[in-house]
């Protein structure tokens, strides 16, 4: 008789079949999400290969592989596989465990089991963190304090340090951080470096990056209007003139000129320039490198760097389900110790007058 | 030792290693393609005076560096190759033939070729490689690319065997096709559960690294298609029954994946990986 249409959906969804068309299928997606650069703007794609093809790969979502509904209903759907035959299996594996009575023979059928169990924990705690966890990145000088977006918290930077070595490569960046809870005041300070963040609230800091900034003064009519901190790449705009934007293009701490161009010798302050260019309208219509304390003139305005300094990149993360991730790995590495190495006594036991390839062909079966 | 006297030190000793892994392919090339059995006794004695040359090159580069030589394309590729030759010299001991070498010995040879046309510059670590981490992480890849280095060889031995006359130099030389492809999946059961550990470690590096564990990087999604690929190959042979051609093709698809992850993914796609 024919099996009723729902059990043999059930039967299907927790078949080996479909677990190897997922698996297979998550595998070509892979693929295409690693040989097309992701998440680049229509153009892009447009120039790279060409408008028919730039608009297959943006209707099939391929520029955005990892996120889109398609690859979600694949990892979903492998879950829901996973967890219908680690629940279905679990009372087999529970039966076949009673069965033995040496321990290592009672371990050793848990083996596919546990691993199964840690590849949905690990699924499951990358997709929670990928949904509900907080990413947010600030950067500042020493002396300023920055709110964290999306929390009551603040970070004050008590220090910024960059230590290089002789031949002035960069041996570690420093940032001493105090972090504050904006509600009741409470505070915790640490020191966060590449690869040792800071823990404070739960959350993660992290030294992420740094840049060039320059304190600029804006003159109008030779009366201060503004005065404000700038990083290299930033715009800007005088407040009585929206329509004026200096850019900061580049800062040179060691500026030497070339034949190859401008350059920095070294990373030491000994002849600090900027590299401007001035808008008006979005038309640019000036660009020069300038040494600090010097008049940038776009009548009736003055513009004037100073006071350069480094400044830190602040990485903020909370991931309460990083945890549940870990704890799938970690099953996983175990589980596969299990399946791989922890061989049934009896089974050793036979190696004993019997030949090798006989005994591994039954230890190949208890995995 | 000045920093030049360890670079001299350390050339002498990689080019004597290349030298001897190239002598140990002709001489496996010739041994399995002639069947002369003289060929393969010294192939077997080449690869493992290779093998502890290339040691010695690793250390001295390690002392002169200051640190383990894990860290660039160089280290890298030269420790693959090493880590391959390590997995060799350790199936061979365990199961006993020397016919294993015939595939892997030119593996190990293209790779420390590979290596030969790096720089062999040595740089300070930036601050994001100055890792306990990283040395964990690197070094299970190299025992986990080693094992299907290994796997890979085997496997083409298999697919070879079937398409040679009996005769007595297959019925000494050669194990049976059943013994090979056992030998195949204990490689690339070594290689899978140490790849588990590579991607795990990577993941805790990147976690203090660049404060994400997994970025869908180039080279973490090709470890993971590396990783899918052995899977299957794992449940296709303990569920489906796959032995044999099949499961030998497998294995060198599989090591195709883990050489592309390795070499393709830093020369051809961009990402985080572009030191390694």
């Amino acid at each position: 008789m024919k099996k009723p249409l729902w059990k043999r959906i059930l039967s299907f969804l927790h078949s080996m079949k479909l677990a190897m068309i997922l698996l297979g299928l998550i595998v070509l997606a892979c693929l295409a999400g690693s040989m097309i650069v992701q998440g680049e703007i229509s153009a892009y794609y447009e120039s790279m290969y060409g408008v028919n093809i730039a608009c297959l790969i943006q209707s099939l979502q391929l520029d955005q592989v990892f996120t889109c509904w398609w690859f979600v209903i694949l990892v979903v759907t492998l879950c829901v596989n996973l967890l219908l035959c680690s629940v279905l299996r679990l009372g087999i594996v529970i039966k076949k465990c009673g069965q033995q009575t040496d321990f290592r023979c009672r371990i050793s059928v848990w083996g596919p089991w546990l691993c199964h169990v840690g590849m949905l924990l690990l699924i499951a705690g990358f997709a929670l963190g990928q949904n509900y966890s907080l990413e947010s990145y600030m950067y500042g000088v020493p002396g300023e304090t920055k709110h964290v977006e999306g929390t009551e918290y603040s970070i004050r930077i008590n220090d910024f340090t960059i230590e290089l070595r002789e031949d002035d490569t960069v041996k570690q960046y420093t940032a001493d951080l105090t972090v504050i809870h904006e509600v009741d005041g409470a505070e915790i300070s640490g020191i966060a470096q590449v690869n040792h963040p800071m823990d404070a609230f739960g959350m993660r800091v992290y030294q992420n990056s740094t840049g060039w900034a320059s304190q600029v003064d804006v003159y109008r009519d030779e009366v201060l209007e503004d005065s404000s901190l700038v990083c290299v790449g930033e715009a800007l705009i005088p407040g009585s003139m929206p329509e004026l934007a200096l850019v900061f293009d580049k800062f040179y701490p060691d500026y030497v000129e070339t034949e190859q161009g401008a350059m920095s010798k070294s990373s030491a302050l000994n002849n600090p320039c900027a590299a401007f260019s001035l808008y008006y309208g979005n038309q640019r219509f000036a660009s020069k490198v300038v040494s600090m304390d010097h008049k940038v003139i776009a009548d009736p305005f003055w513009f004037v760097f100073h006071d350069p300094q480094p400044y830190t990149l602040i990485q903020v993360v909370y991931d309460p389900y990083m945890g549940i991730a870990a704890a799938g790995g970690a099953l996983m590495l175990i589980s596969l110790v299990i399946c791989f190495y922890v061989r049934p006594q009896d089974m050793r036991k036979k190696k004993t007058g019997s030949s090798d390839t006989q005994i591994d062909k039954n230890e190949e079966k208890s995995v | 030792m000045t920093a030049e006297k360890f670079a001299l030190a350390e050339t002498i000793l990689f080019t004597a290693a290349v030298m001897a892994y190239l002598i140990a392919t002709v001489l496996y090339f010739i041994f399995f393609s002639m069947k002369k059995e003289w060929a393969g006794k010294w192939a077997g004695q080449v690869m493992v005076l290779g093998f502890a040359v290339h040691t010695l090159a690793l250390v001295v580069r390690g002392v002169g560096a200051g640190r383990l030589p894990l860290t660039n394309q160089y280290e890298f590729a030269t420790s693959f190759a090493w880590g391959i030759a390590l997995c060799y010299l350790f199936f061979m001991k365990k199961y006993g033939f020397r016919a294993m070498g015939v595939f892997v010995a030119p593996v190990v040879f293209l790779i420390i070729g590979y290596a030969a046309m790096q720089s062999r510059e040595v740089n300070e670590l930036m601050p994001a490689l100055q890792s306990n981490w990283l040395s964990i992480h690197v070094s299970t890849a190299i025992i986990s690319y080693g094992s299907f280095g290994v796997a890979f060889g085997v496997s083409m031995l298999y697919l070879f065997r079937g398409k040679m006359a009996e005769d007595e130099f297959r019925r000494k030389e050669l194990p049976e096709l059943e013994r090979l492809d056992l030998i195949s999946y204990r490689a690339i059961s070594l290689g899978f559960l140490f790849l588990t550990l590579v991607i795990v470690t990577g993941a805790i590096w990147a976690e203090r690294a660049w404060g994400r564990y997994w970025s869908w990087d180039p080279k973490e999604t090709w470890s993971l298609i590396t990783w899918i690929i052995y899977a299957l190959y794992l449940h296709m042979r303990l569920t489906k029954g796959w032995r044999g051609k099949k499961a030998a093709w497998f294995a060198v698809i599989g090591f195709v994946c883990v050489v592309f992850t390795y070499i393709g993914v830093n020369t051809l796609l961009p990402g985080l990986h572009s030191y390694a």
